[in-house]
């Protein structure tokens, strides 16, 4: 599934869609440590001037992160990944966000090492711009 | 305003701490993953409470209350195991100031028990400017 010789750049190499929920930021507050209240509470973040709870950007980029780890098998093969939040994915109460990642090949290096570009988008918001993650060989 | 006089400093090194299987499961099934390996992003968990100490710093000057996460990169320079004891060591490496706000840069050294290197992890901070709107406002 993840032999090199199917891999060149250009083709994408997995989409995946989430749906996030509030009970997931609160499970991920707890396990990250950020316990910011953006993250769980409505009066907090529209306080800080959001329209309502916003997943921690981390929590968007750990999906991002697991849809690497599910086409490749593992997450020990990745040896580089950086995100730039750009956009905030808002969490109604209500059903949640669905957040699609797209994960396109950008360049495959000589040692095999895969280089992809991630597509993260929440609706017609790119939310994480650029992402990119390096797959070991 | 940030201090810029910090730029540069590194922090003493945090007190070495266990990847424990709980806590890699509990970071893992919050995101809804499954298998053995460690989440790709777990460093965060570990690096961002070693910069606390920043935060609680008056003389830095971070209200935390202003502050967005920009931009997240991790270098793993060898996949992490349940069991490792690592230690973070947080260098300020830049701030810079963009239309009133800042950008603060910091970069962790995570290393094992033996010193040997585990991750890189660089996290850029968007601090809102004093006297601006509430942090989400422009977005």
């Amino acid at each position: 599934m993840t032999s090199a010789a199917t891999v060149t750049a250009g083709g994408t190499l997995f989409e995946r869609e989430f749906t996030i929920r509030r009970a997931d930021l609160v499970a991920y507050a707890h396990a990250s440590g950020d316990h910011n209240p953006i993250h769980l509470d409505d009066e907090a973040a529209r306080s800080a001037g959001l329209p309502g709870v916003i997943a921690h950007g981390m929590y968007t980029m750990g999906l991002a992160a697991r849809a690497v780890a599910e086409w490749a098998g593992t997450s020990d093969r990745v040896t580089e990944l950086t995100a730039r939040f750009a956009k905030p994915v808002v969490v109604p109460a209500e059903g949640g966000a669905s957040v699609t990642v797209v994960g396109v090949v950008r360049k495959v290096a000589e040692s095999g090492d895969i280089e992809v570009t991630m597509t993260v988008t929440c609706g017609t918001d790119k939310v994480l711009a650029p992402a990119r993650v390096t797959i070991a060989a | 305003m940030l201090n810029q006089g910090y730029v540069g400093r590194e922090l003493p090194a945090t007190e070495p701490v266990e990847v424990t299987a709980e806590s890699v499961a509990a970071f893992a099934a919050a995101l809804g993953q499954s298998g053995d390996a460690i989440p790709s992003t777990y460093l965060i968990s570990l690096t961002l409470p070693a910069a606390d100490v920043l935060i609680d710093d008056p003389d830095f000057g971070l209200d935390f209350s202003r502050v967005l996460h920009r931009e997240q990169r991790f270098q793993h320079h060898r996949p992490l195991k349940v069991g490792d004891r690592v230690s973070c060591v947080v260098t300020v490496d830049g701030i810079k100031v963009v239309a009133g706000n800042e950008l603060l840069s910091l970069r962790t050294e995570v290393v094992d028990a033996v010193a040997s290197p585990v991750a890189t992890v660089w996290t850029t901070l968007f601090v809102a400017a004093e006297q601006s709107a509430p942090v989400g406002a422009d977005k």
